[in-house]
């Protein structure tokens, strides 16, 4: 595992035009990006284009990064900012169908095993499909991503207790939903 | 119900942390609904915890596939541009084959305007407005030239028309008992006529041998007019002769 320090140096190395570093610093935060691309589109292609225009976006204001927050507390945000803008623009004609739920219908063999697949794997992200874009950022962050407060409350731009509050109102909501699918 | 609302918080952190608070057991011995949520909540968790479980896609391998999509697209792009330029060209030839007799069918309209002779009149010289060179634009041959460019169609027409035809009969002396040839030539008597026009007897003066230093210094022989010398038409008989 890569440690604050070292990932700052590669920081100032690739804002310094190291590509190198750049690329490592991709690599490293591939998967995060990704996946909370993922979880706020339901959609892998989308997702992947999130994750690369988030690196894009990264590579090109790196001279704009102080330092202040970690570095992938700054790659969500931006990576939320798109995935929020996205999200905005779409106006979705059918309800996509997550890639667990493909998956584990295609692992199981008898019909009654890949409804049960289905239902437990899709259940979760149907339940975060039904929030607001904004609510279901902040469950995404805080129990998939296992951000603290404060974190949030940089990537969405407001203080720890707002931040706190809101996850209060969405964590609600979200089992609101849950019990009314199940 | 106040109480329970006061839990929503607790029941998550113990869902996540798997530890339950004293004050939250205590509640939870008798609150029936808590218990519930706190199943609920523990279950979200866990689908939550596998929710993680996601790798992402080679980032290179992802930039590869964009750049490969990417070229298919130029690909297309730069045969449907091949393709559009193809039927351009191919739009536009038929124009410029047709413009070119076009153009060429001024100069024709000009034969009409020498005077045709007619049969009879074979021993005079036609009577052309002005003699041009041959080559000329606007010369006879040039005319002929850009008459062999019509479709035949507009030949046959043209030739058969009233002055090109006419202008061909000074050339032949017609023998007789020869039947004649049918006038559907427009080129040839075109060029010849131009010759005859060209080279009529013309009273030159006679020019001495006199040996010229120019034409020696270019080693040439010295070029003198095709006429008639004085000296030798006694001898051929060409010269005057009273009727005897």
């Amino acid at each position: 595992m890569t440690v604050g320090p070292e990932i700052d140096c590669l920081v100032r190395a690739a804002a310094a035009g190291d590509r190198g570093a750049f690329d490592q610093l991709v690599q490293l935060h591939a998967d995060q990006v990704y996946r909370v691309a993922l979880r706020m589109l339901d959609d892998p292609d989308d997702a992947e284009d999130v994750q690369q225009e988030t690196f894009l976006q990264a590579y090109r204001r790196l001279d704009s990064f102080r330092g202040e927050a970690a570095f992938g507390t700054w790659l969500y945000t931006i990576a939320a900012r798109l995935c929020l803008g996205r999200r905005r623009r779409s106006a979705r004609l059918h309800e996509p169908i997550a890639p667990e739920m493909r998956a584990g219908a295609q692992q199981a063999h008898n019909p009654q095993d890949q409804l049960d697949a289905l239902d437990s794997a899709g259940r979760v992200q149907r339940t975060l499909a039904a929030l607001a874009p904004r609510d279901r950022l902040l469950i995404v962050l805080r129990y998939i991503e296992e951000l603290n407060h404060e974190e949030i409350g940089r990537i969405l731009g407001c203080s720890t207790e707002s931040s706190r509050s809101r996850l209060a109102r969405a964590k609600r909501l979200f089992r609101q939903h849950y019990e009314r699918m199940n | 119900m106040s109480d329970c609302h006061e839990f929503e918080d607790a029941l998550w952190e113990a869902a996540e942390t798997r530890h339950l608070p004293n004050k939250l057991a205590s509640h939870l011995e008798s609150c029936d609904r808590c218990r519930h949520a706190l199943a609920t909540v523990s279950s979200v968790m866990r689908e939550l915890t596998a929710l993680r479980q996601v790798e992402a896609p080679d980032p290179a391998a992802a930039v590869r596939s964009r750049l490969v999509r990417q070229k298919h697209r130029q690909r297309w792009v730069l045969a449907l541009a091949g393709a559009a330029v193809l039927c351009g060209a191919a739009a536009t030839l038929p124009l410029v084959r047709h413009q070119a007799p076009a153009s060429s069918l001024v100069r024709p309209a000009v034969i009409p305007a020498v005077k045709a002779p007619t049969r009879s009149s074979a021993v005079a010289p036609p009577r052309i407005s002005e003699p041009t060179p041959i080559g000329a634009p606007g010369s006879a041959s040039a005319a002929a030239q850009s008459a062999a460019q019509i479709a035949p169609s507009k030949r046959s027409t043209l030739g058969r028309g009233e002055g090109a035809p006419a202008l061909r009969t000074p050339m032949r002396e017609p023998s007789e008992g020869a039947p004649q040839e049918p006038e559907s030539e427009l080129a040839k008597p075109c060029y010849q006529v131009t010759i005859v026009v060209a080279s009529p007897p013309q009273p030159v003066e006679p020019r001495p041998m006199v040996a010229d230093p120019t034409y020696r210094s270019l080693s040439m022989p010295p070029q003198v007019d095709a006429a008639p010398r004085p000296e030798l038409s006694g001898d051929l008989g060409i010269g005057i002769h009273e009727p005897s």
